[in-house]
């Protein structure tokens, strides 16, 4: 309290520097803060009573309808505060067709017609864009991490809700922000977040992944375990997971009603960072580096919530309803109604209805109609080589149509370097262009009416995917195995050879 | 942002089922955004505006249970039946609208003519959006929400009044029952304001803090200086 009102009083007395306070702070203050209170505080212009601040805003990312808004902005003749901090890139307007590039028509919305001329308006104005022919173009919570426009201990904001991926880089990120306010001020206003701390313990079995982890968190604790919270995944199985995995655990965050999912910077993330195209060099490099070490949370921080995952013995998961909840191992049975919490009973009968799946029917076997790999969930380099292993030398199911998008064009010409490509295409992949659309049925791509889709994504909401569309989340390699069978299987049984 | 006001009376409709998600209110997704969402910020925000029926069947709150397949009311919807169907104020359960994603249905609730949600509890991000689209969100304990329902289909149109100055929920046949809510939130709802109203006044401390924050954190504004 005493030192919000220094700060305060320090910019209130026109000091002209409201933060120097809170860092000499830190420095008397030994210990006692988190991850995300360290970064919320290093970016509080102005503190407003209970638990809200502005913030300052040090990335701020436009979707592809962003040059709309910019637009707008500047025919009301309004001036973009910190343009050199925005970025946007081409994302969910824009087709997954190879033949995007040529046949504009497919791709919806202003960004195929206008991002070009946009981009130029941007560029006059400071600000990074990525249009579709760009070498860099790809899903944005994919893009901000590889060029390195996201750095630790950043605040970023953005309009799409998954931008809670680019916590994994212990940065803070959120979205639900409108281009508005962030482009007219550089600043946010929000409520501070509560602190829930996720622990991971045991090991992680064969073909268990990131997106395991999270999924079995969501279905453990609850979609809306994260409330009002800013959750930090922690603990020796997440210190041993690549950036890309984290990031997959950082993107569902949201679907755990968190405010945002972080991971403490660490040597593995200062590796995945340096040398990234906007990453710091040189001098600023090492200054940069001395900041992040000081982020990660001190080990007598004051927590709202501390939660321990076992991993041990946790199994592929598989979702079977409508909410990332609905959640079990893929050896499980299909849970009944009845023996849902009183509260949830309804949830599930609805969600077991629009799913059509029987109480006590094993998951395995489901047969599928379609397998969607792509996504700000699990689309990078990483994740499609692990389908790509499961995928080599085998076939696509007949009657399963399966699409393989790599997150990005470097994800995309790292994979085609790699022969990953080849492998997809052999099998029967659909190999396509770095996009979101089908993850949310948008630009015509969709799952088709009624059918049965396992994908490696996010959201398995009612008409997510398409017209009563039903999708099974689970993790790339078991996307990937259901592909080969034609149903949902475990990916462990198939790579034994237990399956045909 | 939406016009807001200071206080509203009208019907109660009882829909007290906990867990209800935000696309039970309003399907997500499919169409949503190939309909002039260029404008739409943030992007995951579609206006009713935005949406077709002939791309998307949504085009209504509820509508799964307020339409039969063939299209007619489903007259066994509490949506469909008089007195509820002029209703303006929502008596819901708990985590009313959960699911983390921003979408119409605020918006939608609002075009069926709904004002104000009493709720034992709502999805955060529904919470935010019904703050921004105009529809007041009241979070009351489960126990005074019950109440007030089986008030309400002991005498279906008897009119509540939700008080946003007073912060009281009253009905001719009660006494007033108080509600606590950020009091930020509270001004901003009844102001109709939007972010930028609350962070204009700010822009010099934000100058300044971008000034400091040059000195001491450099990397962060060097993005575009580097050879590409």
């Amino acid at each position: 309290m005493k030192r919000r009102e220094f700060i305060k009083t320090g910019i209130g007395a026109g000091v002209g520097c409201g933060f120097v306070p809170v860092q000499s702070l830190f420095a008397q203050q030994a210990a006692g803060k988190t991850l995300f209170d360290k970064i919320w505080e290093a970016h509080e212009i102005s503190f407003l009573g209970g638990v809200t601040s502005v913030l300052h805003v040090d990335r701020m990312m436009l979707p592809d309808s962003g040059p709309s808004s910019i637009r707008r902005l500047l025919q009301a003749g309004e001036a973009i505060r910190n343009p050199e901090l925005v970025w946007a890139v081409a994302d969910h307007q824009v087709s997954t067709s190879p033949e995007r590039y040529t046949n504009r028509s497919l791709n919806l919305g202003s960004v195929a017609d206008e991002f070009p001329e946009m981009k130029e308006q941007l560029a006059a104005m400071g600000i990074q864009a990525f249009g579709i022919d760009d070498p860099e173009q790809g899903i944005q919570h994919v893009v901000g991490p590889e060029t390195g426009l996201t750095l630790p201990g950043m605040l970023m904001v953005a309009g799409d809700s998954h931008t809670c991926t680019h916590g994994a880089l212990g940065c803070v990120s959120w979205g639900g922000e409108t281009a508005q306010n962030v482009l007219l001020t550089g600043t946010v206003i929000r409520e501070r977040a509560r602190n829930l701390r996720v622990n991971y313990v045991g090991a992680l079995g064969p073909w268990v992944r990131g997106k395991d982890m999270i999924l079995h968190t969501i279905g453990t604790l609850g979609a809306d375990a994260g409330n009002r919270c800013a959750v930090e995944y922690a603990g020796p199985l997440v210190r041993s997971l690549s950036v890309e995995g984290r990031m997959t655990i950082c993107n569902l965050s949201i679907e755990m009603g968190a405010a945002t999912g972080m991971v403490a910077p660490d040597d593995t993330t200062f590796e995945y960072v340096a040398s990234r195209e906007f990453a710091p060099r040189g001098a600023l490099w090492d200054q940069a580096l001395a900041y992040w070490r000081g982020l990660p949370t001190d080990d007598d921080a004051a927590l709202y919530r501390d939660e321990t995952i076992d991993m041990t013995d946790v199994e592929p998961q598989v979702t079977w309803g409508i909410s990332p909840e609905h959640v079990i191992g893929v050896s499980d049975r299909i849970p009944s109604p009845d023996d849902a919490p009183f509260e949830k009973r309804d949830a599930w009968r609805r969600a077991l209805e629009y799913t059509r799946l029987t109480p006590g029917d094993t998951i395995a076997d489901t047969p599928v109609d379609e397998v969607f790999i792509g996504s700000c969930a699990e689309s990078r380099i990483e994740d499609l080589r692990a389908a790509a292993e499961v995928v080599r030398g085998r076939r696509v199911a007949p009657n399963v149509l399966a699409w393989a998008i790599a997150g990005s064009q470097p994800v995309k010409r790292q994979a085609e370097a790699e022969g990953l490509d080849r492998i997809f295409r052999d099998a029967g992949f659909d190999w396509r262009e770095p996009g979101c659309s089908k993850c949310y049925g948008s630009n015509g791509e969709l799952v088709a009416q009624g059918k049965r889709s396992v994908s490696n994504s996010n959201r398995n909401y009612v008409g997510r995917q398409g017209i009563d569309a039903i999708t099974h989340l689970v993790s790339t390699p078991m996307a990937a195995a259901a592909a080969i069978a034609g149903r949902i299987v475990d990916v462990r049984k198939l790579m034994a050879g237990e399956i045909a | 942002m939406a016009n807001g006001f200071s206080s509203i009376s009208g019907i109660a409709a009882p829909y007290l089922r906990s867990d209800i998600m935000i696309d039970y209110i309003a399907a997500p997704g499919v169409g949503m955004h190939d309909h002039g969402q260029a404008d739409a910020e943030p992007h995951d925000h579609p206006r009713p505006e935005d949406m077709d029926s002939s791309t998307r069947r949504v085009s209504h709150a509820f509508e799964f249970e307020r339409y039969l397949p063939d299209g007619s009311e489903n007259p066994e919807s509490i949506f469909n039946q008089a007195p509820y169907r002029n209703a303006s104020i929502l008596l819901a359960g708990r985590n009313f609208g959960i699911g983390g994603t921003h979408s119409p249905a605020a918006a939608l609730l609002l075009g069926c003519g709904f004002r104000a949600v009493i709720a034992a509890g709502f999805g955060p991000v529904f919470y935010d959006d019904c703050i921004q689209s105009g529809l007041f969100p009241v979070i009351l304990e489960g126990k005074y929400v019950r109440a007030l329902a089986a008030l309400t289909v002991a005498a279906p149109r008897l009119e509540m009044t939700v008080d946003l100055e007073l912060q009281t929920i009253t009905r001719p046949d009660s006494g007033p029952i108080p509600f606590q809510m950020n009091p930020r939130l509270l001004a901003r709802f009844m102001h109709g304001l939007a972010d930028e109203d609350e962070t204009m006044p700010f822009r010099d401390e934000a100058d300044a803090f971008r000034e400091a924050q040059q000195l001491r954190q450099p990397w962060i504004y060097r993005t575009h200086g580097d050879p590409r």
